[in-house]
């Protein structure tokens, strides 16, 4: 999963999934460093929403 | 449109006392107000209720059998009580924090405005409010770390950290319930209910995308166009997103006199034709949105002035998906039982779920 991209909805389940694996099988296997911090989540979805627009400024 | 707000005490000795009232002339007659909180009474526990006394459409928040503080809203006959309930609920919590030294008394006019107007907010400032009240503020701050807390938890923390008190708690988390902010369930094994955190009320800036695109739609001048989209970027190129800047804009949005400059201003560019006066008021709104880097002005050959957007505002709910760190980190170190994660991984799945068949349906 990448971490510097906003991570879409269906990924993020997906993600969910995995750790809740984790917590049923007991097991710790994926890295907690692979989810963004809410500094990189809120600057990707700035980045996301500036790029979106149809405008030749931005 | 609201007819009168009545702040009023239940004694077990005197019966109902009114605290304060506004407007002055406001007027209700003892069997009403014994009806008010008989209903109260009957309902027995602390919330909103609304109902009709007589001729009387009332929406009322009551603090509960231990302190019986009870504060109602008098309504026009053709008002709908469910658009004041969150403006009544806001300003309830803030009466209950200036109970000392009777501050509320001074403050009850600004707080009738407030509900009054609270029907006609847009969703953005709606959002607003909901930040920039410090409690609701703190609590979200808090979940922003911790994603899930116990309630019992939660209220000790909170006493710790307000200690002339910080409202009513179960009105606080009810809003936050009805705003779909957290959900509140019991955890089998847990002592206290569990506060799940689902949805994050994110905020920045933007560049006004739509009248930067050209002068039709900024409404300047071809030359100050280009200058006015350089600015923009310029601002941009050195924008951080930043609490305190987000604080500052968020409680521009809930003033109507800056909020229906803004409306304005995302139309287009506010022109001063040469010698034109401006009202004190217009002039300090738009000298203090420069002064934040909200707008600037330009002038044209002629000497008239165009004040123009160079960045708007975001603020939205979404679902913090940054805190699966927070899970998972709580589970490798085993902070919070497997059935208080399991459950929040739920929820956090299903509010996902409901997301994209909104988005879908659209």
């Amino acid at each position: 999963m990448p971490k510097n991209k906003s991570i879409k909805i269906a990924d993020f389940i997906k993600s969910i999934k995995a750790i809740r694996a984790e917590i049923i099988e007991g097991k710790s296997v994926i890295e907690s460093t692979l989810f963004s911090s809410r500094a990189e989540f809120t600057q990707n979805l700035f980045n996301s929403i500036v790029k979106k627009k149809d405008t030749k400024v931005f | 449109m609201p007819i009168g707000l009545i702040f009023m005490k239940w004694n077990e000795i005197t019966g109902n006392e009114i605290l304060t009232k506004y407007p002055e002339e406001v007027e209700i007659t003892e069997r009403n107000l014994m009806q008010i909180f008989d209903t109260h009474d009957f309902c027995g526990e602390k919330g909103i209720i609304s109902l009709m006394v007589g001729s009387l459409n009332i929406i009322s928040w009551y603090s509960g059998p231990d302190t019986n503080y009870c504060i109602t809203l008098l309504l026009d006959i053709d008002d709908d009580p469910d658009d004041y309930q969150e403006g009544l609920s806001e300003v309830s919590q803030i009466i209950l924090q200036n109970l000392e030294d009777d501050i509320y008394i001074d403050i009850i006019p600004s707080l009738y405005q407030k509900i009054v107007q609270y029907p006609s907010l847009t969703f953005e400032q709606k959002l607003a409010v909901t930040y920039n009240n410090e409690i609701r503020r703190s609590l979200l701050i808090q979940l922003r770390e911790e994603g899930v807390i116990l309630k019992s938890d939660l209220t000790d923390w909170l006493q710790e950290r307000y200690l002339k008190g910080f409202g009513d708690l179960d009105t606080i988390l009810f809003e936050l319930v009805q705003k779909g902010i957290i959900e509140i369930i019991s955890v089998k094994g847990e002592r206290s209910l569990v506060i799940f955190f689902i949805n994050d009320i994110i905020m920045f800036r933007v560049p006004p995308f739509k009248l930067l695109k050209n002068s039709q739609e900024s409404g300047l001048p071809n030359n100050l166009h280009k200058t006015y989209v350089i600015d923009s970027q310029d601002f941009f190129n050195n924008y951080t997103i930043a609490e305190l800047d987000n604080l500052e804009v968020v409680e521009r949005l809930i003033n109507p006199q800056f909020y229906e400059i803004l409306s304005l201003l995302r139309k287009g560019a506010i022109i001063k034709i040469k010698n034109e006066r401006l009202s004190s008021k217009i002039r300090d709104t738009l000298r203090i949105l420069e002064k934040s880097k909200m707008i600037k002005s330009y002038t044209d050959t002629d000497g008239n002035m165009y004040y123009a957007l160079i960045s708007d505002f975001y603020i939205d709910f979404h679902i913090p998906q940054y805190i699966l760190n927070v899970i998972k980190t709580a589970h490798d170190n085993n902070l919070k039982s497997n059935e208080v994660l399991l459950k929040y991984l739920d929820l956090l799945e299903n509010v996902s779920n409901d997301l994209i068949k909104n988005l879908k349906s659209k």
